[in-house]
């Protein structure tokens, strides 16, 4: 990570080495070569690859340019970014965490029962229709997050992150020997899933996964129909990927 | 009188034409049309023509008292309407959730029935309307423009789906633009091809509202879906309603109009008594899962895992992030 940062120009010196995961929030007027990398004559590593082995966050998500989120496909699939230039070819590693924020349209009313959207339908669906289906079909988790209550705004914090940080440690232990066998019905739910709504193989294949950190986390020895449909609430929602 | 001549006159004019003109310009204009060679370019890029004169020509749409000279036609099946009951579904582009889940399945339900659901291809109810039918049986669009045209352009996919199963008219000659005049045209068209029309969320002044107008001054039936009267996307149903047309609470109320006969409804599935406690949450309002963990004092996880379950099983729908009772 330290060695990417310094290629890139971007360590602060007598920093030494990065010992705390990145963390990058590009604006999204952010262009392809500035987010996956490139430069006119020696490739420098981008936002991915500043982001390797921590999380980029893109907010408002579909406000990026088409090409630059197509781009991140890659990166999300393998792990690497291959940046051919006239003066040569450079892979920088790119395993990083994407984590987006979106309205569910323009004005960023729709969604909200007290909210009124003044979104002209055609606008609604050039905002959604930058994310291809592709690229959504690459999100493990997808959350749809209402208006704070100002109750809850004033309410005590929740429970503390490093509470939540060893139960995670726990669930990677338990991961680590591989993921937990599916129950029958699991299995049943998951393929009625796939015909009914309808998902690709790559989509199964990542319910299946989030299905079993979800077990992991809940400490069960094996993956039950309730995690299963948890895995499956966290799919991107279909109005997105229609 | 050759209609023919008389539509593909009017696509070159821009004229709106219902009857014969009589002109120089028509008579040359007649002099040099090439009827055979016409239908044959027509043939060639699969749409065909049916006369105000032919037999084919729908008896409903013959009645009203401004019929199109003919119709364009473009899909697999022929219209054979005549003994079969239609209904048109109409209502607001900008829909909302509700109105496009309502006339999704109502259409879905009155297809099942054998109704021929007839609507205008545009956004929002008009889409739905179609995609509903298109799951159980018939449907047929009517274009505002020319019969080659996919307006909105979004909608050209639907567009060839409907025709590779069924219909897409327009009373419009190839070549001809979509013009905003044309729209309330094509929905006498919606109307007269229509034993009633469901108007199913209409502002007040929507195009939706002409055509209702128009189907009673056919004397067909007008029917409306109640909305909130708080929401303004249902003043125009709401006000329907109040002028003395039918409400739609089910797709059995349709049919009772048109006089067709009604399959006993199907008992609902039994649910487990956590996922029922869900379902009635959700079944008050439109619900987002958050709501739903704080009404019912659940564990999110939970909630997240029967939310999912009951929307495999068929029995709520999520739109724009939440979750509502299937219709």
């Amino acid at each position: 990570v330290t060695r990417i940062h310094s290629v890139a120009g971007v360590l602060r010196p007598s920093a030494g080495l990065i010992r705390v995961a990145p963390f990058r929030a590009p604006h999204h007027s952010s262009s392809a070569p500035a987010i996956v990398g490139g430069g006119a004559a020696t490739p420098r590593p981008g936002e991915a690859s500043l982001a390797h082995r921590g999380v980029l966050f893109l907010d408002e998500f579909p406000e990026f340019a088409r090409p630059v989120l197509e781009a991140l496909r890659q990166p999300l699939e393998d792990g690497v970014v291959t940046v051919c230039r006239v003066a040569g070819r450079a892979v920088f590693p790119a395993r990083f965490q994407l984590v987006a924020a979106m309205n569910l349209c323009p004005c960023g009313a729709r969604g909200d029962p007290a909210g009124r959207c003044s979104c002209a339908p055609d606008r609604v669906h050039r905002y959604r229709a930058k994310l291809s289906r592709a690229l959504l079909d690459r999100f493990d988790l997808s959350l749809a997050v209402p208006r704070a209550r100002g109750t809850e705004l004033a309410g005590p914090p929740g429970e503390s992150s490093a509470a939540i940080a060893e139960r995670v440690e726990a669930a990677r232990g338990r991961l680590a020997a591989g993921p937990p066998p599916l129950e029958d019905e699991a299995g049943d739910l998951l393929t009625r899933a796939v015909e009914r709504l309808p998902l690709s193989g790559r989509g199964r294949a990542r319910v299946a996964r989030v299905a079993s950190t979800i077990a992991a986390l809940a400490g069960a020895e094996r993956i039950a129909p309730e995690h299963l449909a948890e895995a499956l609430s966290y799919r991107p929602p279909r109005e997105l990927t229609e | 009188v050759n209609w023919l001549a008389v539509a593909v006159f009017a696509a070159e004019t821009g004229e709106h034409l219902l009857e014969e003109p009589h002109n120089r310009r028509f008579e040359r204009f007649q002099q040099t049309f090439d009827e055979e060679a016409y239908l044959r370019r027509l043939g060639v890029s699969g749409i065909a023509w049916v006369g105000r004169d032919e037999p084919r020509f729908p008896l409903r749409l013959r009645a009203i008292h401004d019929p199109p000279p003919g119709l364009f036609v473009r899909g697999a099946a022929p219209i054979a309407l005549d003994d079969r009951p239609t209904v048109a579904m109409v209502g607001a582009r900008a829909c909302s959730a509700y109105g496009s889940s309502v006339a999704r399945s109502l259409a879905a339900e009155l297809a099942v029935a054998g109704v021929v659901v007839i609507s205008g291809l545009a956004r929002g109810v008009d889409a739905a309307a179609h995609r509903g039918a298109l799951e159980a049986g018939t449907t047929i669009a009517v274009l505002g423009c020319g019969i080659d045209r996919d307006y909105p352009r979004a909608h050209a996919s639907l567009a060839a789906e409907l025709t590779s199963h069924v219909v897409v008219v327009s009373e419009y000659a190839p070549g001809v633009e979509p013009a905003p005049w044309r729209f309330p045209a094509r929905n006498r068209v919606v109307a007269g091809l229509s034993d009633a029309t469901v108007v199913v969320e209409a502002r007040e002044r929507s195009g939706a509202l002409i055509t209702a107008d128009l189907a009673l001054d056919e004397g067909r039936e007008v029917l409306a879906v109640p909305g909130e009267i708080t929401s303004q996307l249902s003043a125009g149903t709401n006000h329907l309603l109040r002028l003395g047309a039918t409400p739609v609470t089910c797709a059995g109320d349709v049919l009772r109009v048109l006089g067709v006969r009604t399959p006993p409804p199907p008992a609902a599935p039994a649910l487990e008594a956590r996922l029922d406690a869900i379902r009635a949450v959700v079944a008050d309002a439109p619900t987002a899962a958050d709501e739903v963990v704080r009404r019912t004092g659940l564990d999110a996880a939970r909630v997240a895992a029967a939310l999912a379950e009951l929307e495999l099983l068929g029995v709520i729908e999520q739109a724009d992030s939440l979750y509502r009772a299937s219709p």
